[in-house]
Protein backbone atom coordinates (compact mmCIF):
# COMPACT_ATOMS: atom_id res chain seq x y z
CA UNK A 1 0.00 0.00 0.00
CA UNK A 2 1.30 3.44 -0.87
CA UNK A 3 1.24 5.45 2.34
CA UNK A 4 1.79 8.69 0.44
CA UNK A 5 -1.66 8.33 -1.02
CA UNK A 6 -3.33 8.34 2.38
CA UNK A 7 -5.33 11.31 3.58
CA UNK A 8 -4.13 14.00 5.96
CA UNK A 9 -6.17 12.51 8.80
CA UNK A 10 -4.80 9.03 8.27
CA UNK A 11 -1.18 10.12 8.23
CA UNK A 12 -1.65 12.67 10.99
CA UNK A 13 -2.98 9.92 13.24
CA UNK A 14 0.50 8.44 13.22
CA UNK A 15 2.16 11.73 14.18
CA UNK A 16 2.18 11.18 17.98
CA UNK A 17 3.79 7.74 17.61
CA UNK A 18 6.23 9.11 15.03
CA UNK A 19 7.40 11.91 17.32
CA UNK A 20 7.73 9.47 20.22
CA UNK A 21 9.89 7.22 18.05
CA UNK A 22 7.28 4.50 18.51
CA UNK A 23 6.09 4.28 14.93
CA UNK A 24 7.29 1.14 13.22
CA UNK A 25 9.72 1.66 10.40
CA UNK A 26 7.36 1.23 7.49
CA UNK A 27 5.21 4.18 8.53
CA UNK A 28 7.95 6.74 9.13
CA UNK A 29 8.58 7.77 5.56
CA UNK A 30 4.97 8.65 4.84
CA UNK A 31 4.67 10.74 8.01
CA UNK A 32 7.94 12.54 7.38
CA UNK A 33 6.92 13.36 3.81
CA UNK A 34 3.52 14.62 4.88
CA UNK A 35 4.98 16.63 7.74
CA UNK A 36 7.32 18.48 5.43
CA UNK A 37 4.44 20.05 3.53
CA UNK A 38 1.52 20.21 5.96
CA UNK A 39 1.36 23.39 8.10
CA UNK A 40 -1.41 21.90 10.25
CA UNK A 41 0.76 18.96 11.20
CA UNK A 42 3.75 21.23 11.72
CA UNK A 43 1.79 23.17 14.34
CA UNK A 44 0.72 19.92 15.95
CA UNK A 45 4.33 18.77 15.95
CA UNK A 46 5.40 21.81 17.96
CA UNK A 47 2.70 21.12 20.53
CA UNK A 48 3.49 17.42 20.84
CA UNK A 49 7.25 17.99 20.94
CA UNK A 50 6.85 20.33 23.89
CA UNK A 51 4.85 17.63 25.63
CA UNK A 52 7.43 14.97 24.88
CA UNK A 53 10.15 17.25 26.23
CA UNK A 54 8.17 17.81 29.41
CA UNK A 55 7.93 14.05 30.03
CA UNK A 56 11.68 14.07 30.66
CA UNK A 57 11.20 15.92 33.93
CA UNK A 58 9.55 12.79 35.37
CA UNK A 59 12.88 11.00 35.59
CA UNK A 60 14.15 10.80 39.18
CA UNK A 61 16.66 13.57 39.71
CA UNK A 62 20.33 12.58 39.73
CA UNK A 63 23.36 14.84 39.80
CA UNK A 64 25.92 14.41 37.04
CA UNK A 65 29.53 13.93 38.19
CA UNK A 66 31.16 17.21 39.09
CA UNK A 67 33.97 16.73 36.57
CA UNK A 68 31.61 16.15 33.65
CA UNK A 69 31.37 19.89 33.00
CA UNK A 70 35.16 20.17 32.75
CA UNK A 71 35.31 17.16 30.44
CA UNK A 72 32.70 18.69 28.19
CA UNK A 73 34.52 22.01 28.03
CA UNK A 74 37.78 20.20 27.28
CA UNK A 75 36.07 18.58 24.32
CA UNK A 76 34.98 22.01 23.13
CA UNK A 77 38.63 23.06 23.17
CA UNK A 78 39.55 19.96 21.18
CA UNK A 79 36.80 20.86 18.76
CA UNK A 80 37.95 24.46 18.51
CA UNK A 81 38.43 24.15 14.79
CA UNK A 82 34.65 24.07 14.62
CA UNK A 83 34.53 21.24 12.11
CA UNK A 84 31.15 21.48 10.38
CA UNK A 85 28.59 18.71 10.63
CA UNK A 86 28.32 16.21 7.88
CA UNK A 87 25.30 16.66 5.62
CA UNK A 88 24.06 13.14 6.24
CA UNK A 89 23.68 13.69 9.98
CA UNK A 90 20.04 13.39 11.04
CA UNK A 91 18.34 16.33 12.72
CA UNK A 92 19.54 16.46 16.29
CA UNK A 93 16.12 16.13 17.86
CA UNK A 94 14.62 13.78 15.32
CA UNK A 95 12.88 10.75 16.76
CA UNK A 96 15.09 7.76 17.52
CA UNK A 97 16.16 5.72 14.53
CA UNK A 98 13.60 3.09 13.52
CA UNK A 99 14.13 -0.13 15.40
CA UNK A 100 14.62 -2.33 12.37
CA UNK A 101 17.83 -0.55 11.45
CA UNK A 102 19.29 -1.18 14.89
CA UNK A 103 17.75 -4.44 15.90
CA UNK A 104 19.94 -7.07 14.24
CA UNK A 105 19.87 -10.12 16.47
CA UNK A 106 20.32 -12.72 13.71
CA UNK A 107 23.26 -10.81 12.34
CA UNK A 108 24.64 -10.41 15.80
CA UNK A 109 24.39 -14.11 16.46
CA UNK A 110 26.21 -14.77 13.23
CA UNK A 111 28.95 -12.32 14.16
CA UNK A 112 29.39 -13.90 17.57
CA UNK A 113 29.38 -17.40 16.09
CA UNK A 114 32.01 -16.32 13.60
CA UNK A 115 33.99 -14.80 16.43
CA UNK A 116 33.79 -18.06 18.37
CA UNK A 117 35.06 -20.00 15.35
CA UNK A 118 37.91 -17.56 14.95
CA UNK A 119 38.84 -17.87 18.63
CA UNK A 120 38.78 -21.67 18.51
CA UNK A 121 40.89 -21.58 15.36
CA UNK A 122 43.41 -19.30 16.99
CA UNK A 123 43.55 -21.59 20.00
CA UNK A 124 44.31 -24.68 17.91
CA UNK A 125 46.94 -22.83 15.92
CA UNK A 126 48.58 -21.66 19.11
CA UNK A 127 48.65 -25.21 20.52
CA UNK A 128 50.39 -26.55 17.41
CA UNK A 129 52.96 -23.82 17.50
CA UNK A 130 53.70 -24.48 21.17
CA UNK A 131 54.27 -28.19 20.56
CA UNK A 132 56.49 -27.85 17.53
CA UNK A 133 58.35 -24.60 18.04
CA UNK A 134 59.65 -24.14 21.54
CA UNK A 135 61.78 -21.21 20.52
CA UNK A 136 58.74 -19.06 19.76
CA UNK A 137 57.34 -19.30 23.28
CA UNK A 138 57.74 -15.63 23.89
CA UNK A 139 55.83 -14.84 20.71
CA UNK A 140 53.22 -17.35 21.71
CA UNK A 141 52.65 -15.64 25.03
CA UNK A 142 52.10 -12.45 23.15
CA UNK A 143 49.67 -14.13 20.79
CA UNK A 144 47.77 -15.61 23.70
CA UNK A 145 47.40 -12.19 25.18
CA UNK A 146 46.08 -10.96 21.86
CA UNK A 147 43.74 -13.90 21.69
CA UNK A 148 42.32 -13.16 25.13
CA UNK A 149 41.94 -9.55 24.18
CA UNK A 150 40.24 -10.59 20.95
CA UNK A 151 37.96 -13.01 22.74
CA UNK A 152 36.87 -10.38 25.22
CA UNK A 153 36.24 -7.80 22.52
CA UNK A 154 34.56 -10.16 20.09
CA UNK A 155 32.23 -11.61 22.69
CA UNK A 156 30.88 -8.15 23.33
CA UNK A 157 30.89 -7.07 19.71
CA UNK A 158 27.70 -5.50 18.44
CA UNK A 159 28.93 -4.78 14.93
CA UNK A 160 31.31 -6.59 12.59
CA UNK A 161 32.27 -4.38 9.64
CA UNK A 162 34.26 -5.94 6.78
CA UNK A 163 37.18 -4.01 5.30
CA UNK A 164 36.89 -2.88 1.71
CA UNK A 165 40.07 -3.04 -0.37
CA UNK A 166 41.03 0.16 -2.15
CA UNK A 167 43.17 0.16 -5.23
CA UNK A 168 45.09 -2.90 -6.38
CA UNK A 169 46.09 -4.24 -2.96
CA UNK A 170 43.88 -6.96 -1.52
CA UNK A 171 43.22 -6.43 2.15
CA UNK A 172 40.88 -8.63 4.11
CA UNK A 173 39.75 -8.15 7.65
CA UNK A 174 36.96 -7.12 9.96
CA UNK A 175 36.43 -4.35 12.45
CA UNK A 176 34.52 -5.48 15.54
CA UNK A 177 32.82 -2.73 17.55
CA UNK A 178 31.53 -3.17 21.07
CA UNK A 179 27.96 -2.49 22.05
CA UNK A 180 28.78 0.79 23.74
CA UNK A 181 30.95 1.94 20.80
CA UNK A 182 33.92 2.52 23.10
CA UNK A 183 35.94 -0.51 22.03
CA UNK A 184 36.93 -1.60 18.57
CA UNK A 185 39.13 -4.48 17.50
CA UNK A 186 40.60 -4.70 14.03
CA UNK A 187 41.28 -8.28 12.93
CA UNK A 188 43.30 -8.34 9.69
CA UNK A 189 43.35 -11.76 8.07
CA UNK A 190 45.25 -10.93 4.90
CA UNK A 191 47.25 -7.89 3.93
CA UNK A 192 50.74 -7.71 2.36
CA UNK A 193 53.62 -7.31 4.83
CA UNK A 194 55.05 -3.81 4.95
CA UNK A 195 58.60 -3.06 3.74
CA UNK A 196 61.27 -2.69 6.42
CA UNK A 197 60.84 0.48 8.42
CA UNK A 198 57.20 0.90 7.42
CA UNK A 199 54.00 0.18 9.35
CA UNK A 200 50.30 0.22 8.71
CA UNK A 201 48.43 3.03 10.42
CA UNK A 202 44.71 3.10 11.17
CA UNK A 203 42.78 6.37 10.81
CA UNK A 204 39.34 7.38 11.97
CA UNK A 205 37.68 9.98 9.78
CA UNK A 206 35.33 12.64 11.08
CA UNK A 207 34.53 15.16 8.40
CA UNK A 208 37.86 16.33 7.07
CA UNK A 209 39.73 15.36 10.24
CA UNK A 210 41.75 12.14 10.54
CA UNK A 211 42.60 10.73 13.95
CA UNK A 212 45.23 8.04 14.32
CA UNK A 213 43.90 4.93 16.06
CA UNK A 214 47.17 2.97 16.17
CA UNK A 215 49.78 1.25 14.04
CA UNK A 216 50.45 -2.41 13.30
CA UNK A 217 52.54 -4.76 11.26
CA UNK A 218 51.46 -8.17 10.03
CA UNK A 219 53.09 -11.57 10.42
CA UNK A 220 54.29 -13.69 7.51
CA UNK A 221 50.78 -14.86 6.79
CA UNK A 222 49.46 -11.31 6.62
CA UNK A 223 47.57 -11.38 9.91
CA UNK A 224 47.31 -8.82 12.68
CA UNK A 225 45.07 -7.82 15.55
CA UNK A 226 44.85 -4.24 16.80
CA UNK A 227 42.72 -2.68 19.48
CA UNK A 228 41.89 0.77 18.20
CA UNK A 229 42.85 3.76 20.31
CA UNK A 230 39.87 5.99 19.73
CA UNK A 231 39.55 9.16 21.83
CA UNK A 232 35.79 9.20 21.23
CA UNK A 233 33.05 6.59 20.67
CA UNK A 234 33.44 4.81 17.34
CA UNK A 235 29.98 5.94 16.29
CA UNK A 236 31.25 9.52 16.28
CA UNK A 237 33.37 8.76 13.24
CA UNK A 238 32.21 8.24 9.70
CA UNK A 239 34.85 5.85 8.39
CA UNK A 240 38.06 3.99 9.14
CA UNK A 241 41.01 3.69 6.78
CA UNK A 242 44.42 1.98 6.72
CA UNK A 243 47.49 3.55 5.13
CA UNK A 244 51.14 2.59 4.96
CA UNK A 245 53.34 5.03 6.92
CA UNK A 246 56.91 5.38 8.23
CA UNK A 247 57.62 3.22 11.27
CA UNK A 248 57.70 2.65 14.05
CA UNK A 249 55.13 5.19 15.21
CA UNK A 250 53.42 6.28 12.01
CA UNK A 251 52.63 9.80 10.83
CA UNK A 252 50.69 12.74 12.26
CA UNK A 253 48.41 12.49 9.25
CA UNK A 254 48.01 10.03 6.36
CA UNK A 255 50.71 10.42 3.71
CA UNK A 256 49.55 7.74 1.30
CA UNK A 257 46.25 6.55 -0.18
CA UNK A 258 44.30 4.04 1.92
CA UNK A 259 44.74 0.35 1.23
CA UNK A 260 41.46 -0.49 2.87
CA UNK A 261 38.54 1.34 4.41
CA UNK A 262 35.22 0.67 6.05
CA UNK A 263 32.22 2.84 6.78
CA UNK A 264 31.30 3.38 10.42
CA UNK A 265 28.00 5.14 9.86
CA UNK B 1 22.75 42.37 40.82
CA UNK B 2 23.45 40.85 37.43
CA UNK B 3 20.62 39.47 35.36
CA UNK B 4 20.91 35.92 34.06
CA UNK B 5 20.85 35.76 30.27
CA UNK B 6 17.89 34.02 28.69
CA UNK B 7 18.22 30.69 26.93
CA UNK B 8 17.79 32.44 23.60
CA UNK B 9 20.56 34.93 24.38
CA UNK B 10 22.86 32.07 25.28
CA UNK B 11 22.02 30.25 22.05
CA UNK B 12 22.95 33.37 20.08
CA UNK B 13 26.26 33.56 21.93
CA UNK B 14 26.92 29.88 21.21
CA UNK B 15 26.38 30.59 17.53
CA UNK B 16 29.13 33.18 17.93
CA UNK B 17 31.34 30.40 19.42
CA UNK B 18 31.15 31.60 23.03
CA UNK B 19 32.10 28.65 25.24
CA UNK B 20 31.01 30.45 28.40
CA UNK B 21 27.49 30.54 27.02
CA UNK B 22 27.49 26.79 26.55
CA UNK B 23 28.80 26.37 30.09
CA UNK B 24 25.91 28.48 31.39
CA UNK B 25 23.37 26.40 29.48
CA UNK B 26 25.07 23.27 30.78
CA UNK B 27 24.68 24.53 34.35
CA UNK B 28 21.03 25.16 33.65
CA UNK B 29 20.11 21.89 31.96
CA UNK B 30 22.77 19.23 32.64
CA UNK B 31 20.96 17.89 35.65
CA UNK B 32 17.63 17.02 34.00
CA UNK B 33 19.45 15.78 30.91
CA UNK B 34 21.65 13.48 32.99
CA UNK B 35 18.71 12.35 35.12
CA UNK B 36 16.75 11.41 32.02
CA UNK B 37 19.62 9.52 30.40
CA UNK B 38 20.37 7.64 33.61
CA UNK B 39 16.71 6.72 34.07
CA UNK B 40 16.58 5.28 30.56
CA UNK B 41 19.96 3.57 30.48
CA UNK B 42 20.67 2.65 34.14
CA UNK B 43 24.34 3.17 33.30
CA UNK B 44 26.23 6.16 34.66
CA UNK B 45 28.98 6.12 32.09
CA UNK B 46 26.53 5.87 29.21
CA UNK B 47 24.44 8.65 30.74
CA UNK B 48 27.51 10.88 30.94
CA UNK B 49 28.17 10.20 27.27
CA UNK B 50 24.62 11.18 26.42
CA UNK B 51 25.00 14.48 28.29
CA UNK B 52 28.22 15.27 26.47
CA UNK B 53 26.74 14.28 23.11
CA UNK B 54 23.68 16.48 23.63
CA UNK B 55 25.68 19.59 24.47
CA UNK B 56 28.30 18.87 21.83
CA UNK B 57 25.48 18.63 19.29
CA UNK B 58 24.38 22.08 20.34
CA UNK B 59 27.94 23.39 20.13
CA UNK B 60 28.73 21.85 16.77
CA UNK B 61 25.33 22.38 15.17
CA UNK B 62 23.52 25.20 16.97
CA UNK B 63 21.37 25.73 13.89
CA UNK B 64 19.57 22.46 14.63
CA UNK B 65 17.78 24.19 17.48
CA UNK B 66 15.04 26.29 15.89
CA UNK B 67 13.53 28.64 18.44
CA UNK B 68 10.36 29.08 16.38
CA UNK B 69 9.57 25.41 16.98
CA UNK B 70 9.58 25.65 20.74
CA UNK B 71 11.50 26.29 23.94
CA UNK B 72 15.08 25.15 24.41
CA UNK B 73 14.45 22.92 27.43
CA UNK B 74 12.26 20.37 25.64
CA UNK B 75 14.62 20.42 22.68
CA UNK B 76 17.79 19.52 24.57
CA UNK B 77 15.87 16.86 26.47
CA UNK B 78 14.57 15.37 23.21
CA UNK B 79 18.09 15.27 21.82
CA UNK B 80 19.29 13.44 24.93
CA UNK B 81 16.31 11.12 25.07
CA UNK B 82 16.64 10.10 21.44
CA UNK B 83 20.33 9.38 21.86
CA UNK B 84 19.64 7.34 25.01
CA UNK B 85 16.88 5.36 23.30
CA UNK B 86 19.14 4.60 20.36
CA UNK B 87 21.76 3.28 22.79
CA UNK B 88 19.13 1.31 24.69
CA UNK B 89 17.85 -0.33 21.54
CA UNK B 90 21.33 -1.30 20.46
CA UNK B 91 21.96 -2.79 23.87
CA UNK B 92 18.72 -4.58 24.52
CA UNK B 93 18.19 -6.00 21.02
CA UNK B 94 15.23 -8.36 21.26
CA UNK B 95 14.63 -8.40 24.97
CA UNK B 96 13.42 -5.79 27.36
CA UNK B 97 14.34 -5.65 31.00
CA UNK B 98 11.66 -6.86 33.34
CA UNK B 99 13.20 -5.32 36.43
CA UNK B 100 10.28 -3.19 37.47
CA UNK B 101 7.56 -4.05 35.02
CA UNK B 102 5.11 -4.94 37.74
CA UNK B 103 5.10 -1.61 39.50
CA UNK B 104 2.56 0.99 38.43
CA UNK B 105 4.02 3.84 36.40
CA UNK B 106 3.26 6.42 39.06
CA UNK B 107 5.26 4.46 41.65
CA UNK B 108 8.31 4.33 39.42
CA UNK B 109 8.35 8.08 39.00
CA UNK B 110 9.75 8.95 42.39
CA UNK B 111 9.82 12.34 44.03
CA UNK B 112 12.21 14.84 42.59
CA UNK B 113 15.30 16.14 44.32
CA UNK B 114 14.53 17.54 47.77
CA UNK B 115 17.00 20.37 47.18
CA UNK B 116 15.45 22.35 44.37
CA UNK B 117 18.03 25.12 44.18
CA UNK B 118 17.91 26.68 40.76
CA UNK B 119 15.96 23.76 39.29
CA UNK B 120 12.58 25.02 40.38
CA UNK B 121 11.39 25.21 36.80
CA UNK B 122 12.02 21.48 36.40
CA UNK B 123 9.99 20.69 39.48
CA UNK B 124 7.18 22.89 38.36
CA UNK B 125 7.02 21.16 35.01
CA UNK B 126 7.28 17.72 36.60
CA UNK B 127 4.44 18.50 39.00
CA UNK B 128 2.24 19.61 36.16
CA UNK B 129 3.11 16.62 34.02
CA UNK B 130 2.31 14.27 36.89
CA UNK B 131 -1.00 15.98 37.37
CA UNK B 132 -1.73 15.70 33.67
CA UNK B 133 -0.85 12.01 33.66
CA UNK B 134 -3.40 11.48 36.41
CA UNK B 135 -6.06 12.46 33.93
CA UNK B 136 -5.12 9.60 31.59
CA UNK B 137 -6.26 6.03 32.00
CA UNK B 138 -3.72 3.54 33.42
CA UNK B 139 -3.52 1.88 30.00
CA UNK B 140 -2.71 5.20 28.35
CA UNK B 141 -0.07 6.01 30.97
CA UNK B 142 1.49 2.62 30.39
CA UNK B 143 2.03 3.09 26.66
CA UNK B 144 3.53 6.54 27.23
CA UNK B 145 6.03 5.05 29.65
CA UNK B 146 6.90 2.09 27.43
CA UNK B 147 7.42 4.32 24.42
CA UNK B 148 9.16 7.24 26.10
CA UNK B 149 11.38 5.64 28.72
CA UNK B 150 11.85 2.16 27.27
CA UNK B 151 11.92 2.98 23.60
CA UNK B 152 9.34 0.43 22.51
CA UNK B 153 7.61 0.72 19.17
CA UNK B 154 3.90 0.16 18.85
CA UNK B 155 4.45 -3.36 17.53
CA UNK B 156 6.73 -4.17 20.45
CA UNK B 157 4.18 -2.80 22.90
CA UNK B 158 1.49 -4.91 21.26
CA UNK B 159 3.58 -8.05 21.75
CA UNK B 160 4.78 -7.02 25.21
CA UNK B 161 1.29 -6.31 26.53
CA UNK B 162 -0.49 -8.91 24.38
CA UNK B 163 -2.87 -6.24 23.16
CA UNK B 164 -3.94 -5.80 19.50
CA UNK B 165 -1.78 -3.36 17.54
CA UNK B 166 -4.77 -1.21 16.64
CA UNK B 167 -5.60 -0.78 20.32
CA UNK B 168 -2.01 0.25 21.07
CA UNK B 169 -2.07 2.80 18.27
CA UNK B 170 -5.26 4.31 19.62
CA UNK B 171 -3.84 4.47 23.14
CA UNK B 172 -0.62 6.16 22.01
CA UNK B 173 -2.40 8.70 19.85
CA UNK B 174 -5.04 9.52 22.42
CA UNK B 175 -2.64 9.64 25.35
CA UNK B 176 -0.11 12.02 23.83
CA UNK B 177 -2.72 14.34 22.36
CA UNK B 178 -4.59 14.44 25.66
CA UNK B 179 -1.40 15.22 27.54
CA UNK B 180 -0.60 17.97 25.07
CA UNK B 181 -4.06 19.48 25.51
CA UNK B 182 -3.69 19.57 29.29
CA UNK B 183 -0.13 20.88 29.33
CA UNK B 184 -0.81 23.48 26.67
CA UNK B 185 -3.63 24.83 28.76
CA UNK B 186 -1.30 24.97 31.76
CA UNK B 187 1.39 26.74 29.68
CA UNK B 188 3.74 24.24 31.16
CA UNK B 189 6.98 25.04 29.49
CA UNK B 190 8.68 28.25 28.51
CA UNK B 191 12.31 29.17 28.14
CA UNK B 192 14.23 30.44 31.11
CA UNK B 193 13.57 34.15 30.57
Amino acid sequence: MDRRALSHDEVADDLPAYLLGALDDEGCEAVAAHLATCPVCQRERARLEATIGALATLAPVADPPTDLRDRLLARLDADADGSPPTPQDPPAAAAPAPVSRLDTPRWMRFALAAAAVLIVGLGIALALIARDLARVRSDLAELREEQQMAAAALTGAARAIPLVSEGATHAYGTLYVSEDDHEALLVVTEIPPTPDGRVYQVWLREGEARTSAGVFTVDDSGRAVLRLQAPRPIADYQAMGITEEPGPTGSPGPTSPPLATCSLS
Amino acid sequence: MSVSPSDQELIERIRARDQDALALLYDRYARPVYSLALHILHDRRAAEDVVQDAFLTLWQRPETYISERGAFGPWILRVARNRAIDLLRRRSRETFHDDDRGAPFEERIVDPDPEPGDQIWTHTVADRVRAALEELTPAQREVIELAYFRGMTQSQMSAHLDVPLGTIKTRVRTALRRLADILEEAEVWTDVP
